[in-house]
């Protein structure tokens, strides 16, 4: 269509106006698409811990920074066992440890071995861990495969030295890349005795998750009881900051390059309010004008804003390599954070665009092709 | 000519007064041009000539009177672009090409949004091109065409549509005499063609001596010819009458 080769023939004759703006519209859209997918996954990576096996809800500490913070006596757990409608309540402690760099963050889980089956683990090979041993784990296939570990090799956490008795699986990645051992051991290892991170708790059948819930939460003030997504923010507070950051440098995002297409736009319809004169006297209509300058910027933008997903995900690669997130971060790019990109990318076209085009829409033919 | 049923172009009592200045810009003009007619504006700098063409090609609107173009008075469309990219062909004494389109693209915005295919929009406005003598330069943009070639163009875009009526400001004004008088033979041939009506606005009285009537503006009004013919010719830059030999 040759109108729409007019269009691209005007974002193509002011290249260095246009490569400035698609440049801050991809730096704003990298920024929100690396932004987006950090918070997404490391929300995943938190959610996916406390949604690990078959619970109805799960129980943490409630106000911690982060939810491997949670501190939980086991004295409550007993209180939460003997809730009538509480058909089993499992606890497990969780232990980060540094392996190395590249495992800055491998996890110990504490568990009573009777407990994994109801959890969702399975094995693969080999054999559980004995309930009372110091010196004995599982490994989650993931991690077995990137240790390069076999049934019956030895694995040096913290100052243990333990045999890999079998490796398991959980059908998530986060537990995957983890390991298990025996709830006591571990206690007496890391010198919490009688100490649990998190307890999930599986409510009878028939029974009312909610009103136990509430039971709970009035029994243990201090506990959360956590079952969607949305109730996580009150057991980690770093992902409720994160995720604020992550609207504010969206709400950045959309102001910036609003600005930017506002900017560049308005320098363009003013330089040519002559041509807009000439092409409504050749009978150009007001709409046509309007979608020969709307369309203009959203190449602009929609190119700028291509270019930024592919930079936000090669931030995204850079950051996994980044010695503090690696292995926290597992990036998993979910179709929100494009939504999301596309909405600001949209908006930014619109809202910067709107009012120069309507000026080249609304300018008389006459006053335009007198305008030198 | 006598046996068209409507003139061309009807004014009647057309007045334009500009609010910011209180300018009677154009005062009370009636007039009429017949079909296939070429007439030529005159008068002194500030009468009201391009004020007048801008109304009639629906680029400003009158404060009072009607224009009838073809027997339709304008006021009765519901919106003029129709009647401004088919019914009416305008040239400006500057060509008002976009710097950035070459020629042939210069031509073919006039026929963006007309319902004219690509194909056929690149066909005509190469031929377009091919009769004001431009075969050979569709590729060019207005900086590399010379004043007369840009003209030209203008010329060939005001025909993209097929209009019977062309409106042309001082299209020579801005051309050295030998440009101007290949361009005036170039509007007595297209004429000639396509039984254009022709309202050219010159000062140049040869250019004005091409046109089978001439008329004369002062202070927004049409007056006798007889009293303006010494006050046309005062305004005639002395280099153009100097350099041409005849304006066809
Ligand atoms: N947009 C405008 N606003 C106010 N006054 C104008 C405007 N355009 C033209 N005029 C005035 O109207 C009168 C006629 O101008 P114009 O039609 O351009 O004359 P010409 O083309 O014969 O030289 C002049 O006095 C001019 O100053
Ligand atoms: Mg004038």
């Amino acid at each position: 269509m040759f109108f729409a080769l007019l269009i691209l023939e005007n974002v193509y004759t002011r290249k260095v106006r246009t490569l400035l703006t698609g440049f801050t519209i991809a730096v704003t859209i990298m920024t929100v698409v690396a932004m987006g997918i950090l918070t997404h996954s490391l929300r995943e990576t938190a959610v996916s811990i406390l949604r690990t096996g078959t619970a109805d809800f799960t129980i943490a500490q409630e106000h911690v920074t982060d939810v491997l913070n949670s501190s939980i006596d086991q004295n409550d757990l007993q209180v939460i066992q003997q809730d009538p409608d509480v058909k089993s309540a499992v606890g497990i402690l969780v232990e980060p440890w540094r392996l190395d760099d590249d495992h800055p963050f491998f996890l110990r889980i504490g568990m009573a071995p009777e407990d994994t089956e109801p959890f969702g683990v399975t094995l693969v090979v080999g054999r559980l861990y004995a309930a009372d041993s110091s010196n004995e784990l599982i490994l989650g296939y993931r991690a077995a495969r990137d240790l390069d570990k076999r049934v019956g090799d030895r694995l040096v956490v913290g100052n243990v030295d333990y045999e890999v008795v079998g490796i398991y699986s959980t059908g998530q990645v986060f537990g995957d890349a983890a390991s298990m051992m025996s709830l006591v051991g571990l206690q007496a290892q890391v010198r919490k005795p009688g100490t649990i991170t998190l307890a999930f708790v599986q409510v009878a059948e028939g029974a009312d998750i909610e009103a136990v819930r509430a039971r709970i939460e009035a029994a243990l003030p201090q506990l959360a009881t956590i079952r969607t997504e949305s109730d996580f923010g009150r057991v980690d507070r770093n992902l409720e900051l994160l995720k604020a950051a992550n609207t504010g440098v969206s709400a950045l995002a959309l102001v910036i390059g609003a600005a930017n297409v506002l900017n560049m736009m308005s320098l363009s319809v003013f330089e040519r309010t002559r041509e807009f004169g000439v092409l409504r006297s050749v009978g150009w209509s007001r709409i046509r004008i309007l979608i020969y300058v709307l369309a203009e910027a959203f190449i602009v933008t929609l190119a700028g804003a291509a270019a930024g997903v592919a930079l936000g995900f090669g931030v995204v690669h850079f950051l996994q390599d980044v010695p503090t997130l690696r292995g926290v971060f597992t990036p998993t790019f979910s179709s929100d954070v494009f939504t999301r990109a596309l909405s600001i990318t949209f908006g930014m076209a619109i809202i910067g665009a709107l009012y120069p085009a309507l000026r080249a829409a609304l300018l008389r033919p006459l006053t335009a092709i007198r305008h030198e | 000519m006598n046996d068209q049923p409507a003139p061309a172009i009807e004014t009647r009592h057309l007045t334009k007064i500009f609010q910011d200045s209180h300018v009677r810009a154009v005062d009370g003009v009636s007039l009429e041009i017949g079909a296939g007619e070429w007439v030529a504006l005159t008068g002194p700098s500030g009468s009201g000539k391009s004020t007048l063409l801008h109304l009639l090609a629906a680029l400003d609107e009158p404060t009072s009177g009607d224009i009838l173009v073809n027997g339709r008075n304008l006021k009765s469309y519901g919106n003029l672009n129709h009647y401004r990219s088919h019914d009416v062909g305008l040239i400006f004494q500057l060509h008002n090409l976009l710097p950035n389109l070459n020629a042939l693209q210069n031509v073919r915005i006039a026929m963006v949004g007309t319902g004219v295919g690509r194909r056929e929009s690149a066909t005509r406005a190469a031929e377009l091109l091919a009769s004001v003598g431009l075969a050979a330069r569709t590729k060019l943009r207005p900086p590399a065409l010379s004043g007369g070639e840009r003209q030209r163009v203008a010329i060939a875009r005001a025909l993209a549509n097929g209009p019977s009526i062309l409106l042309a400001d001082e299209p020579t004004g801005s051309l050295d005499a030998a440009a101007a008088e290949s361009v005036m033979e170039l509007f007595n041939r297209i004429r000639g063609e396509r039984n254009l009506t022709i309202l050219l606005v010159t000062h140049d009285p040869l250019v004005a001596a091409c046109a089978d009537r001439i008329i004369h503006m002062r202070d927004g009004r049409l007056i006798d010819e007889a009293d303006a013919t010494p006050a046309a010719r005062n305004l005639v830059p002395p280099w153009k009458r100097a350099g041409s030999q005849g304006a066809i």
